[in-house]
């Protein structure tokens, strides 16, 4: 008997290389190819001359992901825009609960003047969050990164032409990602979402005061409070909607 | 015989196409048949075979499914839709005018 090691390795790479959609069809796909070896390597001395005559098996995966590139590609963008609506809908929600008030006069709800500015700034937040996600995601591909910051700064411009403050906005958020992402990596542990806050509050507080804005530590805390849910939720939702689609294409583990 | 992926690349549909017209087969099957049938002429890279079954499949040329064989092992068996029987039929038309043509060119050059 052939020892099938060799030929499951290869079956294996083949059907996680080869973006074929749904976990059914690549199973499919690697049985079949099993049966191939079955046929063609029935011999311990046939094997290798079996490998030879199939093929390189990297040109293999990649005829596949030729063959489904558009589903891929559709789906990506579906999972994208999925994870960026989810994000920010949950963002905007944080918000609206930490900026609710009550008016004691007319008994009734009414959101915070500094509302619109925070909100703002959390969907910026988002957009960056989302933008440092793409370029980090491995392998690393200079072109989805380059996709990812046009796609950034083409929101920016945008924002900055239905509101005065976008670009402002934009760029504190840029900064608030870069030290949380110095802060946290996108990790979820609790020291690193408390060291997240504490770079946040201090940030959040220092460049108020350097601006000579009037902003005391309570309210740098409760501003940090919001963007660290707002971090949080959007990590969490990212990886969610990320493991969805990698296991819709891969059976043998995620990329990241 | 070695022949240019570019080459190779019209030929397979209409070979599977050819080959599946007679009846349902097996990828491995379809390389034998085709091995055979040339005299071992047209050989190539037998993964190859498997993202063109595939394609085929997707665009409603052939249909798929898992059967026991002659051997008594299950093989995932490929055969023509009516689709396929149309494009079977109208390639290998073509593929006919086409080295009829070509063994005239050829035939002329050595003339």
């Amino acid at each position: 008997m052939a020892d099938r090691r060799p030929i499951e390795s290869i079956v294996d790479h083949i059907a996680r290389e080869a973006h074929i959609p749904g976990r059914a069809a690549r199973d499919d796909l690697r049985r079949e190819l099993l049966t191939h070896f079955e046929d063609a390597a029935a011999s311990p001395e046939g094997l290798q001359e079996a490998l030879k005559r199939f093929g390189n098996p990297d040109l293999l995966a990649q005829h596949f992901r030729d063959i489904y590139q558009w589903e891929y590609v559709a789906l990506y963008f579906a999972k994208l825009a999925l994870s960026v609506v989810a994000a920010v809908a949950a963002a905007l929600a944080v918000q609206v609960l930490i900026n609710l008030r009550v008016e004691i006069q007319t008994e009734a709800l009414r959101l915070a003047p500094e509302f619109p500015k925070a909100a703002v700034r959390s969907v910026a937040v988002v957009f960056g969050l989302v933008t440092a996600w793409e370029i980090g995601r491995r392998p690393f591909e200079l072109r989805r990164a380059l996709i990812a910051l046009s796609a950034y700064a083409a929101i920016c411009v945008l924002v900055q032409a239905f509101f005065a403050l976008g670009l402002q906005m934009f760029g504190s958020a840029t900064v608030l990602v870069l030290l949380g992402l110095a802060a946290s990596r996108f990790q979820q542990r609790r020291a690193t979402v408390l060291r997240t806050f504490a770079v946040f509050a201090a940030a959040t507080y220092l460049v108020h005061l350097g601006l000579s804005v009037p902003l005391g530590p309570g309210r740098a805390l409760t501003a940090s409070v919001a963007l660290v849910a707002v971090w949080t939720i959007t990590v969490a939702i990212l990886a969610r909607c990320d493991r969805l689609f990698v296991n819709h294409f891969t059976t043998f583990g995620a990329d990241r | 015989m070695e022949y240019d992926r570019e080459f190779l690349t019209g030929t397979v549909t209409v070979l599977i196409l050819s080959l599946l017209r007679e009846r349902a087969m097996y990828a491995y099957e379809i390389l034998q048949e085709a091995e055979r049938r040339s005299a071992r002429a047209f050989q190539m890279k037998e993964g190859t075979i498997y993202p063109a079954l595939h394609q085929m499949e997707r665009t409603g040329l052939l249909k798929a499914e898992w059967r026991q064989g002659e051997s008594g092992r299950a093989r995932k068996y490929y055969s023509l839709t009516a689709k396929g029987r149309k494009k079977a039929q109208i390639k290998r038309e073509q593929w006919e005018a086409l080295s009829a043509a070509m063994r005239l060119i050829l035939g002329g050059s050595h003339g």
